[in-house]
């Protein structure tokens, strides 16, 4: 491997300070949206994990569930959340959706599915900061099919669908929320539970709970991996399996005013840039070239398309759909993409 | 359930989600003297020696053809239970969010732990309490307030609603969490299981004047119920089985007296409803029902003083003192109790 320092290339190893900034930089260098993103999922991760610190008075619970300054907020015990997937679930198990929640699941739903679209993955979700950590940050146009960026076909599409289809089936089968309880997403917001029975010994199982959850969020975090390193799929968990993120995908990316835009379509060189450093291989180039927003139902809203591109034709923002046909502008090259075998 | 069974049996123990954390079906252990020589004379000649697989143990005086039957420690007869009020379709609202643990932790009393992959894969990430010794619950409701499904109910709310209904009472409200026990269908609702004392092992019921479960049980006097005789403030938790398996009781099953209780191990144990109504039916394992246990007690003590005298003094206070032990602390007032403990074992 060779490196590039002042427009020469070295022909030498870079060395391991160089290589250790070369990674917190990122390749293209990361910006504000990769930076703030981190930011604040590292935040609520520590504030989910030390939560007994403050007595939960910032946040309490997990991402399953959870309630924001107790006893703080005019008019309300608290602001309640809770996590839409889990209500399905929890409603699909009792045959009857829980009105108890539904104030919780408001929040929620107007959050996520009527504002942000699928930004509960990019930005809040620990498990895509778990992910990031050992995946590659770019790939190659020739990298294998279900690596490299590209539109999704009928069948991938369908198969997270699926997937979120049996675990309700499996949630009426079991009499109990199916992925919910076993999902990695909040367990991993869980750690306070074994910090907690570590530090105040509370009855029993600390470790059994700490393995327990270990176990849940290694078992995501592997299958992840040998995705992406044995198979050739990149972020399996988060395409396929998890239907936490994915129902937000499916509905709320369609029509969510939170999305990344196509601003200046006429600037787009086609360099592909964007394409490979997006997380989910996403062929943006595609929506580029047809002049539409990026309704994509993998999009996790994290803004790395529009941070790398040197053009700044994508922008991380606010707008609200536009009328059926028309569109941002732009021309449409039929079968560019598959220059790149 | 049908297909979580098997995977959850691979699992280890704990499908059953009361199981009792005991080894066996024997809930009760034997006064065994084999080892201790003095003691096996002594008994010996007072005629209560009998063969218990191979081993010698003492005799019960109230069924002279039975091993007198100590309920074992508590750590050796715990249950798991759910926190209060849990609703009938428990884990299908659970979703496992961990809201209920955090909330009894911040109220600083830790009864409630989540459970681990070794209580089985139904119960996994559920609320348990299975601590009563040394995290009894409170009954402060908090858990029921935050539960976002309902999957523990909100009693207490509801108990405040009527109670205000009632007594038309305005403004701030002076409700405690006692105001359940106005309600039987809530009190059914928020029961986790019910309190059964020993009265071999009760301190009370062997001549002495406890009532330390009583003191620390919310309900008082409502639940428990005192009979004050020469042989001791007889104590017992008010629960009536009927002939349907249903059981009549204020008691909810806290764990408040079990953790109260100065016995080393407890004489009071909080079990489940259907392990309490078998117990309950054959006490023991002497074919005698609970009440007509306590009936035979006390008839002996009203007509029979040698026996009496024998199971509580001879029998029961030397178990209890010497191998079970008694905590001083946990006795707060009796100064009779105290000085009678003499120079005997304290843990
Ligand atoms: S898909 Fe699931 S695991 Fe992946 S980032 Fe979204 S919520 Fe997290
Ligand atoms: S399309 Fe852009 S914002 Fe969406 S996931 Fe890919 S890189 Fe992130
Ligand atoms: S009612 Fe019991 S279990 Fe619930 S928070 Fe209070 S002490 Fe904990
Ligand atoms: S708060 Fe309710 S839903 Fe959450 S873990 Fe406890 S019992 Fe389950
Ligand atoms: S008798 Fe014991 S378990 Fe029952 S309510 Fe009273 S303190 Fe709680």
């Amino acid at each position: 491997m060779s490196s590039t320092r002042g427009g020469r290339r070295t022909g030498r190893k870079p060395g391991i300070a160089r290589r250790i900034k070369l990674w917190v930089r990122g390749t293209p260098p990361r910006r504000k949206y990769t930076w703030a993103r981190r930011a604040l999922q590292l935040v609520l991760l520590l504030l989910f994990s030390f939560q007994f610190l403050v007595s939960g008075v910032i946040i309490k619970g997990s991402l399953a569930s959870s309630r924001l300054f107790e006893g703080h907020v005019p008019g309300l015990s608290a602001i309640e959340m809770m996590d839409f997937f889990a209500w399905l679930e929890q409603a699909a198990a009792t045959h009857s959706p829980s009105a108890v929640s539904i104030i919780a699941v408001a929040v929620v739903f107007i959050l996520y599915m009527l504002l942000l679209g699928r930004f509960f993955c990019g930005w809040v979700c620990p498990m895509d900061l778990l992910f990031s950590l050992f995946e590659r940050k770019f790939t190659r146009m020739n990298a294998p099919p279900l690596t490299r960026p590209h539109h999704y076909g009928r069948v991938e599409g369908i198969i997270p669908l699926l997937l979120m289809l049996v675990y309700l089936a499996l949630s009426v089968i079991l009499g109990q929320p199916f992925f919910t309880s076993i999902s990695p997403v909040a367990s991993t917001t869980k750690l306070a539970a074994i910090i907690q029975g570590i530090i105040y010994n509370i009855p029993g199982a600390a470790v059994g709970l700490a393995l327990s959850w270990a176990t849940l969020t290694g078992i995501a975090l592997f299958v992840n991996i040998i995705a992406e390193y044995v198979f050739g799929v990149k972020r399996l968990w988060c395409r396929f399996i998890c239907p936490i993120g994915n129902i937000y995908g499916f509905i709320a990316n369609r029509y969510s005013p939170l999305r990344v835009k196509v601003v200046h379509p006429e600037k787009c060189v086609k360099c592909n840039v964007c394409s490979m450093a997006c997380p989910m291989s996403i062929d943006l180039v595609y929506y580029i070239a047809n002049g539409r927003d990026i309704k994509d139902y993998r999009c996790l809203h994290c803004g790395r398309c529009a941070e790398v591109c040197p053009y700044g034709v994508l922008s991380l923002g606010f707008r609200l759909p536009k009328p059926a046909g028309q569109k941002t502008g732009g021309v449409r090259e039929e079968g560019y993409w598959l220059e790149h075998p | 359930m049908a297909l979580a069974a098997p995977v959850a049996h691979m699992l280890g123990e704990g499908q059953d989600e009361n199981a009792s954390w005991g080894r066996g079906e024997d809930y009760y252990e034997y006064f065994i003297v084999d080892n201790d020589k003095e003691k096996l004379e002594y008994y010996e000649a007072l005629g209560v020696i009998l063969e218990y697989n191979g081993r010698k143990c003492v005799a019960n005086p109230l069924v002279p053809d039975k091993c007198i039957a100590y309920t074992k420690r508590y750590e050796e007869d715990r249950f798991r239970f759910k926190p209060p009020a849990a609703s009938p379709d428990f884990y299908s609202r659970c979703i496992r969010c961990g809201l209920c643990y955090f909330q009894c932790h911040y109220m600083g009393y830790n009864a409630i732990r989540l459970a681990s992959l070794r209580d089985g894969l139904k119960a996994f990430g559920t609320p348990i309490i299975d601590d009563h010794i040394r995290h009894p619950c409170t009954l402060c409701m908090e858990c029921t307030r935050v539960c976002p499904t309902g999957a523990l109910e909100r009693v207490l709310e509801e108990a405040k609603e009527r109670a205000r209904k009632k007594e038309r009472k305005q403004g701030k409200e002076t409700f405690d969490r006692t105001i359940i026990a106005n309600y039987p269908d809530l009190v059914k609702k928020t029961r986790m299981g019910v309190a059964l004392i020993d009265p071999d092992l009760c301190w009370a019921w062997n001549s002495g004047d406890c009532k330390s479960c009583a003191k620390a049980c919310p309900f008082g006097a409502e639940v428990f119920d005192f009979l004050f005789t020469p042989w001791g403030v007889h104590t017992r938790v008010k629960a009536v089985v009927r002939d349907d398996g249903t059981i009549e009781t204020k008691c909810v099953g806290c764990g408040l007296c079990v953790a109260a209780c100065p016995v080393v191990g407890s004489a009071i144990h909080v079990l489940p409803e259907e392990e309490f109504v078998r117990r309950y039916r054959n006490f023991k394992n002497t074919g005698m029902s609970y009440e007509e246990y306590l009936k035979k007690i006390l008839d002996v003590e009203d007509h029979d003083p040698f026996k009496a005298v024998l199971r509580a003094m001879e029998i029961n206070n030397v178990f209890l003192l010497d191998i079970r032990g008694i905590k001083k602390e946990k006795i707060k007032t009796e100064l009779a109790a105290e000085r009678s403990l003499g120079e005997s074992k304290t843990t």
